[in-house]
């Protein structure tokens, strides 16, 4: 659906994306990371024509021209939304959708305003509105249109908790209708709860990109799996500990807390087995992944 | 296009800077129509003077405040949704092309919707029309237009274009009526005088509306290379 080539972007002397390759597939939820200054901006601009790249091409829907016909199937959300002041709520969204070549209701607009959270508020000028409300509206405007590939950029910054939950729900809900979403968040357990794949892009070079579990697992794919276990005799304590930690680093080790570390979950039974080799009973084994956000804060401090 | 143009015709019209001047703008030729048999005895002319002299007012005000309106209500036409970021929502959606041109068509439709009216009213008091006269304000307010357009996308600061098209606005007419009736070597820069095509009220003033497209072309190339 989306196909970027070697996409790469210089300001002056200064690079601020290098030859990146990435591909956005039909249907799914992509979630977009990287520090401020790392270049999503730069990159989205890129692809939703606000900004021309030094070199490489992106292909949208077998097109290598941004024309209008291919707009008409985006929605963009940018990082930043202002407003018509003058104008109120539904006005803005009939008036962009015509802009994209649909005519849409009163009540259309209306609706789509309720599934956002502005529902009171369809008719005031957006003068009056908040930064939040401005931010719903941003997003309203971006699937006025029914496009099939939607660019959100940040969508719930500046949201209070409860109204970021009903974009979310949305999003959701825009998934199951079969849209693609480009999603960029600093909120990583949004990005978590909702994205199928991840890029992280840092100094304009994509580090890493996979599924959620993919970079979980495969950044260095390593794993710590905790066990609760019973007490262990003090005359087989050191066999069992060199038999553990033979094939399964020990990572921590308290009276009846082990904590070792994998690198595939076939590791698991031999350490189950190495536990019953000793009669030692086990109550609890959890796997513990890494956290996006330790994936996120170790993609940041590598280099 | 279409929607572009509409909303930026609407904007104009809702806007009270705009009213004050169509306000002027009627006025001026709802007076001079009904008092043209006085003008035109008072200057000696036959009772079956030109429609030229009904539509006096007309002519005055597009010929000396036109270019000040123009640019008072259109400096800003590209670059105020620049500084306020909405032209993202319209480059994300379509072509710049249709951008520049619908904003353009827009404002040409509120002019040529102004001018109707005080034809109506020169029309109705003085049972007078003159085509020439029309089209010869037309071209005149178009390249006008066009110049305000450009401005606007050279200029990213509304700020700077308002102080710059005010200027312009004041200068235009001043400068093209010394250099159109001066014999000395500064005379020949009334060829680029917009005035000086609508002097012969012949085929002449069709120069404008060309070199009005040629105008918005040229400025849709230099917006195309921004970055928003």
């Amino acid at each position: 659906m989306l196909r970027v080539e070697k996409l790469t972007k210089n300001y002056g002397k200064k690079q601020v994306l290098n030859s990146v390759d990435l591909t956005v597939y039909e249907g799914e939820v992509f979630g977009f990371l990287g520090r401020n200054g790392a270049g999503k901006s730069t990159f989205i601009n890129i692809l939703t024509g606000l900004a021309q790249p030094t070199s490489g091409s992106v292909t949208f829907f077998n097109n290598e021209q941004l024309s209008n016909d291919v707009k008409k199937r985006i929605g963009v959300l940018p990082d930043y939304s202002m407003f018509y002041n003058h104008l109120n709520a539904i006005e803005h969204l009939r008036y962009f959708a015509e802009i994209s070549g649909k005519k849409v209701s009163k009540a259309e607009a209306q609706a789509i305003l309720t599934k956002v959270g502005l529902k009171d508020d369809s008719r005031t000028k957006v003068g009056k509105y908040s930064f939040g409300m401005k931010k719903k509206l941003g997003f309203a405007q971006a699937v006025v249109h029914d496009p099939d590939f939607i660019f959100l950029d940040e969508p719930t910054s500046g949201v209070d908790a409860e109204s970021a939950i009903v974009l979310q729900d949305f999003i959701r809900a825009l998934q199951k209708q079969g849209k693609t979403i480009f999603l960029t968040s600093h909120n990583l357990s949004e990005i978590e709860k909702l994205c199928s794949r991840i890029a992280i892009l840092k100094d304009g070079i994509i580090t890493k990109i996979g599924t959620i579990h993919e970079l979980k697992t495969n950044d260095t794919n390593e794993m710590h799996v905790r066990i609760k276990h019973g007490a262990i005799s003090q005359n087989a304590k050191d066999a069992w500990f060199d038999q553990l930690s033979a094939f399964a680093p020990i990572v921590e080790h308290k009276p009846q807390f082990t904590t070792v570390q994998i690198h595939d979950e076939q590791q698991n039974a031999e350490i189950l087995r190495c536990f019953h080799r000793f009669d030692i009973p086990v109550y609890r084994f959890d796997i513990e992944e890494k956290s996006l956000e330790e994936i996120f804060i170790d993609n940041k401090q590598v280099g | 296009m279409l929607p572009i143009a509409k909303q930026e015709f609407w904007q104009l019209t809702k806007n009270i800077k705009s009213i004050v001047m169509v306000i002027v703008l009627l006025a001026a030729s709802y007076y001079f129509s009904k008092n043209g048999r006085v003008f035109a005895e008072f200057l000696g002319y036959g009772s079956d003077t030109d429609a030229a002299l009904y539509a006096t007012g007309l002519i005055i005000i597009v010929l000396f405040l036109g270019p000040l309106f123009v640019m008072a209500l259109s400096h800003d036409v590209i670059n105020r949704e620049v500084s306020n970021r909405t032209i993202r929502f319209l480059l994300t959606r379509t072509s710049s092309n249709r951008i520049i041109w619908g904003k353009f068509i827009g404002t040409v439709a509120f002019w040529v919707t102004c001018i109707a009216l005080a034809v109506i009213i020169i029309g109705i008091t003085s049972h007078t029309f003159s085509g020439v006269i029309l089209a010869s304000v037309l071209c005149l307010l178009i390249i006008e237009i066009a110049f305000a357009v450009v401005l606007s996308i050279v200029i990213p600061k509304p700020r700077m274009t308002m102080f710059l098209g005010i200027v312009f606005g004041i200068m235009l007419p001043i400068l093209s009526n010394v250099v159109e009736y001066t014999d000395k070597w500064w005379g020949n820069f009334r060829y680029i005088s917009p005035m000086h095509y609508i002097q012969e009220e012949n085929w002449q003033m069709i120069i404008l509306p060309i070199a009005a497209i040629v105008l918005i072309v040229a400025a849709t190339q230099v917006f195309k290379r921004g970055e928003y």
